[in-house]
């Protein structure tokens, strides 16, 4: 395991953790419910991250989605938030048919991955240094880097011209 | 750092690309009220990128000398090897790139002709429109160069992204909006089910690099069979089936495809068709190619559900765009036949013949919805078959125009369309599965019943009441009139004589297989 200080109980609590506050963002009738709740699982995955040794991608995790992206989203449910605070969910007539798809799937993964061994994970050592990880960034995986910052400015306009309506001027 | 400025050569098409759309957004708030030169600059940088990728081509070919004369170096850079890697692994551009980068400039050439009375009435989203193209664009150069997992999921995602949005761009529209929601839904599912996918394969080989997965895979030997690749190489199979809209991953298609605009809709059912199979046609047949038994029995049953059902279910469609959005769920179908040729067989013949049906279709598919632009735009049209009845009357070319498409579709000799689906089905022959070929010829059959119902509509029906009513807004539209004709010029020219497109395709190919 990586790592080497790896403990399987506290990463199944955090795994718990994390899947029962992923439950509370789709299952909750009160969107800013569902949005406190998806803070937690953000808090969740950044102890996920702890656990690997990756302090760093742990602090990360906690200011960028639980400190920024969280404030966004509630800022954006606030202002939004027009009439009534009740919200059906999407999909509710085919429970029936995907809960027991969605079963099966776990299961019959669970029952494959516990077989066979991860031969590929090793030892590697994930506790970088701002330094080794910035050399990483800005050498060998430079090119998706700097292809992220296209996918970010595609997202960025993108919201822009979803937000605006048609023949509103700028 | 000589291997960093290899590197940024190795990418060059991309980088102009990315680079132009970087200029359209730019240009859009300087230009004021001349927008109608934004679609100009996004053609131009397609061109450019699309001469950058064919001087490099004959480069490496040792064939010419354009290279040299653009930037003095000559063969130093490519040394007239086969392709080059660039960013450690993480891209090689080699001859397939080439091929598809020419395409995939095609395919934006003709997608910004094809808009240009749609956006004229939208002149104000202009310089979003042709930049979110051209991001998606540089999205499809990504897939295709992409020789490692983490760079083809981030091309991947800047193909899909702005996607969602431009099928979302008639704002005031109910169905543009559902499509938007619908693919955007079920886009970003599919990409969490192929990132988890990308995960296990890493798990199972320790490697992002296909290469690397490759050697890793066959040092396991027998053990590489396991469950985890299995799981991972499914997971794969499912995320790059949704974004072809492979059954039973097609559910969005159909309302999303009608929905968007139809400029767009031509985009995404041929464009990023091409750019996942370019892409994962690389990750499979590179990464995978010790473990083709099982991606090639996952894409099979994917093969034989898409086929069938695609076209079973355009079958009843009396709504244009929808009966052309479930053919094209059938065509990804018969491209999936390529792919399981190469696996099961490890020869490139089913891969090029990917390659060369992707070139046939964009010509045949984005010509099919040109005419529909072209009608629209000429008079009240809601897509509907009783409205293109009498056509051949009222509007003869645009009659020949889509005969010509639907034909070509269907798979009739000689038109481009034969020699695709020929190439297709003799690959999957050779390697030994000849009963999917027949599933194959006979789904085309039943093909031809609703291509044909089109032909026989326009020529053998009479037109409806106010069909020669034209529109009060119809324009000049040139550059759809221009877009269509190209495309008909291909379907034709292409059918006739196929071979320059096909020695491009098997030479792509050379470098992939066993190389």
């Amino acid at each position: 395991m990586p790592g080497g200080d790896f403990h399987p109980f506290f990463f199944v609590v955090i795994a718990a953790w994390i899947l029962i506050c992923g439950l509370g963002v789709v299952l909750f009738r009160k969107i800013v419910y569902s949005a406190v709740s998806m803070v937690f699982c953000f808090l969740g995955v950044a102890m996920a991250y702890a656990l690997l040794n990756a302090e760093l991608v742990a602090i990360i995790q906690i200011l960028v989605y639980v400190g920024a992206i969280s404030v966004v989203i509630l800022f954006a449910i606030m202002l939004t938030e027009v009439q009534g605070d009740q919200f059906t969910l999407f999909f509710n007539r085919q429970t029936v048919f995907a809960a027991p798809v969605a079963v099966a799937t776990c299961v019959i993964l669970a029952v494959m991955l516990v077989s066979s061994e991860m031969t590929g994970v090793g030892e590697a050592s994930l506790n970088l240094s701002v330094r080794e990880l910035s050399e990483l960034l800005f050498n060998r995986y430079v090119f998706p880097f700097e292809l992220v910052s296209l996918v970010l400015l595609g997202a960025m306009i993108g919201a822009i011209v979803l937000a605006r309506g048609e023949g509103e001027k700028r | 750092m000589a291997d960093a400025n290899n590197s940024v050569l190795v990418i060059l098409p991309g980088i102009v690309i990315a680079c132009t759309a970087l200029l359209v957004f730019m240009a859009d708030t300087f230009v004021g009220r001349r927008k109608e030169i934004l679609p100009w600059i996004a053609a131009a940088g397609l061109v450019a990128a699309a001469a950058v990728a064919a001087a490099q081509w004959l480069d490496v070919d040792e064939l010419g000398s354009l290279w040299d004369l653009v930037t003095g170096r000559g063969s130093a850079v490519f040394g007239g090897r086969e392709g080059e890697a660039g960013f450690a692994g993480m891209v090689a551009l080699d001859k397939f790139a080439f091929y598809c980068t020419l395409l995939f400039c095609v395919i934006g050439v003709l997608t910004i002709m094809l808009s240009d009375a749609y956006m004229k009435k939208r002149r104000d989203a202009m310089g979003e429109f042709y930049g979110l193209l051209l991001l998606v664009i540089a999205g499809m150069f990504g897939m295709a160069v992409s020789t490692d997992l983490i760079a083809l999921f981030i091309a991947f995602e800047l193909m899909s992204l702005p996607t969602y949005v431009l099928a979302g761009f008639l704002r005031g529209d109910v169905r543009s909006g559902e499509a938007a929601v619908k693919y955007f839904v079920n886009g970003a599912f599919s990409s969490a089910v192929l990132v988890f996918g990308l995960a296990l394969l890493y798990a199972a080989s320790g490697q992002t690099n296909y290469a690397g997965i490759a050697e890793a895979m066959s040092g396991l030997g027998a053990d590489a069979e396991s469950g985890l690749t299995v799981v991972a190489l499914v997971f794969v199979a499912v995320g790059f089936g949704f974004k072809i809209a492979a059954v039973p991953f097609h559910g969005w298609a159909p309302d999303v495809y009608e929905g968007a605009p139809t400029p767009v809709t031509a985009f995404m059912s041929v464009g990023i068709k091409a750019g996942a199979f370019v892409g994962f046609l690389k990750l499979f047949t590179i990464a995978a190619v010790g473990l083709g038994d099982i991606w090639t029995a996952a894409l099979t049953v994917l093969a034989v559900l898409t086929m069938v059902v695609g076209n079973a279910l355009a079958l009843p469609q009396r709504n244009l765009k929808r009966m052309l959005a479930y053919s094209s769920i059938a065509h990804a179908g018969y491209l999936l036949l390529g792919l399981i040729a190469t696996g099961a067989s490890l020869d490139s013949a089913g891969s090029s013949a990917v390659l060369f049906y992707l070139g046939a279709y964009t010509f045949m598919n984005i010509g099919a919805f040109g005419i529909l632009v072209w009608i629209r735009n000429r008079r009240a049209f809601r897509y509907g078959l009783d409205e293109v009845a009498g056509l051949a009357r009222t509007m003869p070319w645009t009659a020949i125009g889509m005969a010509l498409f639907m034909v070509s579709l269907t798979g009739i000799p000689p038109l481009v369309g034969f020699w695709g689906k020929f190439y297709l089905f003799t690959a999957i022959v050779d390697a030994g599965m000849t009963w999917l070929a027949i599933v194959a010829v006979v789904m085309s059959a039943v093909s031809a019943y609703y291509y044909l119902r089109v032909v026989w509509y326009l020529y053998f029906r009479e037109a409806p009441e106010g069909a020669e009513v034209v529109a009060d807004d119809a324009g000049p539209a040139l550059g759809s009139a221009v877009a269509v004709t190209l495309a008909a010029l291909g379907v034709l020219a292409l059918g006739l004589y196929p071979s320059p497109l096909i020695s491009a395709a098997q030479g792509a190919l050379r470098v992939l297989i066993g190389g």
